[in-house]
């Protein structure tokens, strides 16, 4: 638990200023069909943002998506409003554009000075490269903190000139860790946040796609562009056989922790020893060579 | 005095009634436009009344002749005394009929009296309690009034208390009957409810006289009389359903205005029988408190149960539900309804109880996005996967892998579509197909399916309130239909049943569904079908909702289990008063809590005949009988049944087809081959 003690100082409601949230959402596709829908970890995003303006604090929401236009995407992203927005900014760009440079600039300019500031988004697109890159790399190239698997924003405050949220963050297991972060950040949401709420007809048929320009030239998308493509498979499973006779050695085999054997837990050594026993590690595993 | 009075005290309380007229109307036309034929109607408003209204109402002997003699009585007295007291033109025989008339009305308020004696819980208390007395003092002070007109008794016969008793009496007569007619008191429901007979938002729900003349039996299930309204959802500017009581249309107002809080619908409701938060009757006079924004504490009726009276209040252009309660109701007695139409079927008054709980069930869904339960996902998966548990559209065949069915795909043409449903998903229902497969391919009828073509008819988004789904789902299917030449279509789900049949015409699609129980009665009326006798136990049959009250069909699955050579040994409750199984309407999805559960006292009426078997005809039915704990009865479709009985010449040909025979290890259904 890095959860920090020292008494931080919240501001009044009064002179509290709102709380800038950007949303980064996406268009999901559904795992049988493929239709194209709100992305599941993008919607729990939206809902996290909106949950923390129930509680009466002030919001200053916006949620953007870049992506190119299209039938689909736009009915993927009325789902977004269909969730109770007004308007939803989505950023022109071509199939084969680079979203990061977009999503990167689009949130340089909309830097709202001493405001408390937050990006959440899911933690990885359905679609695409799927890689769970994105809000690590934005956060990289702004400079920003970013922290995946965030399951809850509890409360943002400000301490000796900076804001800071206390996020809850999901571990294996239902395991969770509280975090202080220091604002602006970029959240990664977890698949364990809060269902997103449902997504209405009317609201959605009623919300704007505001368009947005790009801020700079689009770029095309060089790995993806490089990458071979192809359906993905179903993993095969590892059978986890069972020889337990009673209800309580079943339980206990259901609960147990996934095999684990052979693990080395280190504790107390310098980081160059644990990235060299990472790197003995996934050598061990084929995955270096 | 009398002959001065009784003039000034008739015109000023007609005056009255016609000013209490005037502000009624307003009112009810705050709500939304709703074209009818205003003179039309009013033509048709007697036919209405006395055939139509009068059917339901003779249910109920007694309670018909009491009204009979009541109000005809008292609309004869009413106009004979305008003509006599009020115009005094006593010459004649106005005088005795006059007589007559009130006599009549005061043996029918003796009745209405009896009846208030011990009501039963259904009926409402309150100003109800003095409307026999009231009719008595009408009927009383109207025959007194008139004896010394025909010369019965001397003009100044009594003295003047005896008069001044009197003129008290009749004002306290003309004030119940003519000023509470339209100022809201008890005999409000003559007033709106003769106006809602005229201006009724279906009126094909009334026979005329040429379907009498035609003689189609029930006249309440005439084609599309039952279906849902269609939202028009390519005007942005109308609601998507109703938030307000202003968003009802006028004459669903109307509708409400005409409730004498009898309470039939009450006594049939099958969630508020289970203890679930739902009285119609209480719906439709919160939707009558909201046109005026009072409390419900006056209300004089059972309240939805486990929510005491006194603690909700509407306003005519506030919401009628908010998410933290209190408003005129809260949303879980709306999702309590199974739609089973129970309701309607009972209601004399022929108010539709249904369409304005699927209206405000529209707003939650479409506009606040607050489907509860299971809800929510149910929508999705109807929008992402085209069926309401998110199975692979692919998979929808696998259940016939082995069965060789022929696709319309590849035949283009074919006599009878079978309409699978989302059954085909169910491993219960797909025993049931099996079965019919084998009972169709035993009658050799030439037949295919649409197979990945099919989606969900839309039934359940629809009754879940989002119309946006549904429509989505049946332009999908109507386009798919339209592909294809076909006679018929057949299925085993009555709900796709009633949705291809009766609400898929409002978007363009019009086809001849059948029930399989029809079907298979028209097979067996064409002799297409050899079956061996019945050898199980007693039998009794569920009919369900979509199948008996939405389309009237309580015959065809009478028909075919008597060709089994079973003998029904019918429930107190069947046919267009059998119980819900609490499978509809999306109850189990939205599953508000209760004190019982709707299947289980379903069974207990099936346990009460005594029979070891229900027969069904709708997977729901299936689904929710079946999950009964402890049940006396088995449960099986019809055409499980069938295909069991079937004498077949070639039998191993068809065996895959041969239904639950082996899945189900029932010892007693022998096929005699």
């Amino acid at each position: 638990m890095s959860h920090d003690d020292r008494t931080a100082h919240s501001v009044g409601e009064a002179g509290n200023p709102a709380l800038r949230i950007d949303v980064l959402v996406s268009v999901g596709r559904h795992g049988l069909t493929e239709r194209a829908r709100r992305a599941d970890l993008d919607a729990r995003a939206l809902e996290l943002a909106l949950q923390l303006g129930e509680d009466g604090r002030r919001l200053n929401l916006e949620v953007c998506h870049a992506g190119a236009p299209g039938d689909d995407t736009e009915a993927a992203l009325r789902d977004y409003l269909g969730m109770g927005l007004e308007r939803l900014n989505w950023i022109h760009t071509r199939e084969s554009s680079d979203v990061l440079p977009v999503l990167r600039d689009y949130l340089r300019q909309r830097d709202s000075g001493s405001e408390p500031r937050l990006v959440l988004c899911g933690m990885r697109a359905e679609e695409g490269e799927g890689s769970g890159v994105v809000p690590v790399a934005l956060a990289e190239q702004l400079g920003w903190a970013s922290v995946p698997g965030i399951v809850a924003v509890e409360t943002v405050e400000r301490a000796s000139d900076q804001w800071y949220a206390q996020v809850l963050q999901a571990l294996p297991r239902g395991q969770r860790r509280r975090l202080r972060v220091r604002l602006p950040a970029i959240l990664g949401v977890d698949v364990a946040a809060p269902t997103p709420r449902q997504s209405a007809f009317g609201p959605a048929r009623r919300g704007i796609l505001e368009p947005v320009a790009a801020a700079g030239d689009l770029q095309p998308d060089a790995s993806l562009a490089a990458w071979p493509l192809m359906p993905a498979k179903p993993r095969p499973k590892r059978l986890k056989i069972v020889t337990a006779s009673n209800a309580r050695d079943r339980f206990k085999a259901a609960a147990a922790k996934a095999d684990s054997g052979g693990g080395k837990l280190l504790t107390d050594v310098t980081p160059q020893q644990g990235a060299e026993a990472i790197v003995a590690l996934l050598k061990e595993e084929g995955v270096l060579r | 005095m009398l002959e001065t009075l009784l003039p000034i005290l008739i015109f000023a309380a007609l005056a009255l009634a016609v000013i209490g007229a005037g502000r009624r109307v307003r009112l009810w036309r705050k709500g939304r436009p709703s074209p009818v034929p205003i003179l039309k109607g009013l033509a048709a408003m007697p036919r209405r009344y006395l055939v139509d209204l009068h059917h339901v109402v003779g249910r109920d002997k007694v309670m018909s002749n009491t009204h009979v003699a009541t109000a005809g009585g008292f609309v004869a007295a009413a106009v004979l005394m305008i003509l006599v007291h009020g115009l005094g033109l006593a010459e004649g025989v106005l005088g005795w009929l006059l007589l007559a008339a009130s006599t009549c009305m005061f043996v029918g308020s003796l009745f209405v009296a009896r009846r208030r004696r011990n009501p039963p819980a259904r009926l409402s208390k309150g100003p109800w309690m003095r409307l026999p007395k009231s009719l008595m003092a009408f009927s009383l002070s109207v025959f007194l009034i008139t004896l010394p007109t025909v010369g019965l008794l001397p003009e100044d016969f009594g003295s003047w208390i005896l008069t001044i008793v009197l003129a008290a009496v009749l004002v306290w007569g003309l004030g119940e009957m003519f000023f509470g007619m339209t100022w809201g008191g008890p005999m409000k429901h003559a007033f709106a409810g003769a106006l809602h007979l005229a201006f009724h938002r279906r009126p094909e729900r009334f026979s005329t006289r040429q379907s009498d003349r035609e003689g189609k039996g029930s006249v309440a299930t005439a084609r599309g009389s039952t279906a849902l309204k269609a939202l028009d959802l390519d005007d942005h500017d109308a609601p998507l359903g109703v938030a307000k009581p202003e968003d009802f249309t006028w004459n669903q107002r109307l509708g409400f205005d005409a409730c004498v809080q009898c309470g039939r619908c009450e006594a049939v409701c099958p969630a508020f029988a289970a203890g679930q938060p739902l009285n119609p009757k209480k719906l439709i006079q919160d939707m009558v408190l909201g046109m005026t924004g009072n409390s419900d504490a006056e209300f004089a009726g059972s309240p939805y149960p486990g929510k005491p009276l006194g603690e909700h209040q509407g306003q005519p252009g506030g919401p009628i539900v908010v998410e933290a309660g209190g408003a005129l109701l809260d949303a879980d007695t709306l999702w309590s309804c199974t739609t089973c139409r129970a309701c309607v079927e009972e209601c004399p008054m022929m108010i539709e109880h249904v369409d304005a709980i699927v209206d405000m069930r529209r707003h939650l869904t479409l506009e606040l996005g607050q489907t509860p339960g299971k809800g929510a996902e149910v929508i999705d998966n109807l929008i992402a996967t085209d069926n309401p548990n998110g199975y692979a559209p692919a998979a929808r065949m696998h259940w016939a892998a082995d069965l060789n069915l022929p696709l319309i795909r590849d035949l283009g043409q074919v006599d009878v579509l079978l309409w699978l449903g989302d059954g085909a998903f169910d491993m219960r229902n797909q025993r049931t197909l099996r079965a019919l497969v084998k009972v169709l391919r035993a009658a050799e009828v030439d037949f295919a399916v649409l197979g990945d073509e099919e989606r969900d008819s839309g039934d359940v988004a629809r009754r879940l309130g989002d119309e946006a789904t549904f429509q989505r789902l049946a332009r999908a299917n109507i386009a798919t239909l339209a592909q294809y030449d076909f006679q018929t279509i057949v299925t085993c789900d009555p709900h796709s049943f009633h949705v291809l049949g009766n609400e898929y015409g409002a978007l363009g699609g019009d086809y001849r569904v059948r029930h399989h129980s029809t079907f298979i009665s028209e097979l067996l009326d064409e002799e297409r079908l050899a079956l061996g006798g019945w050898k199980g136990g007693s039998v009794t049959y569920h009919d369900p909702c979509y199948l008996g009250r939405y389309n009237g069909e309580y015959e065809a699955p009478r028909k075919v289990l008597g060709a089994l050579g079973i003998e029904v040994k019918e429930m107190q409750r069947s046919g267009f008063r059998s119980r819900c199984c609490g499978g509809g309407g999306g109850a189990p999805t939205t599953d508000v809590p209760g004190e019982r559960r709707i299947p289980d006292m379903r069974m207990q009426d099936v346990g009460e005949t005594g029979a070891e078997l229900v027969a069904v005809g709708c997977p729901q039915c299936t689904a929710m009988l079946e999950g009964v704990v402890d049940a006396t009865a088995e449960v099986r479709d019809i055409a499980e049944l069938v295909a069991d009985a079937l004498l077949a010449e070639g039998s191993v040909a068809s065996s895959p087809g041969a239904g639950g025979r082996k899945g189900a290890g029932i010892p007693a259904e022998e096929v005699s081959a």
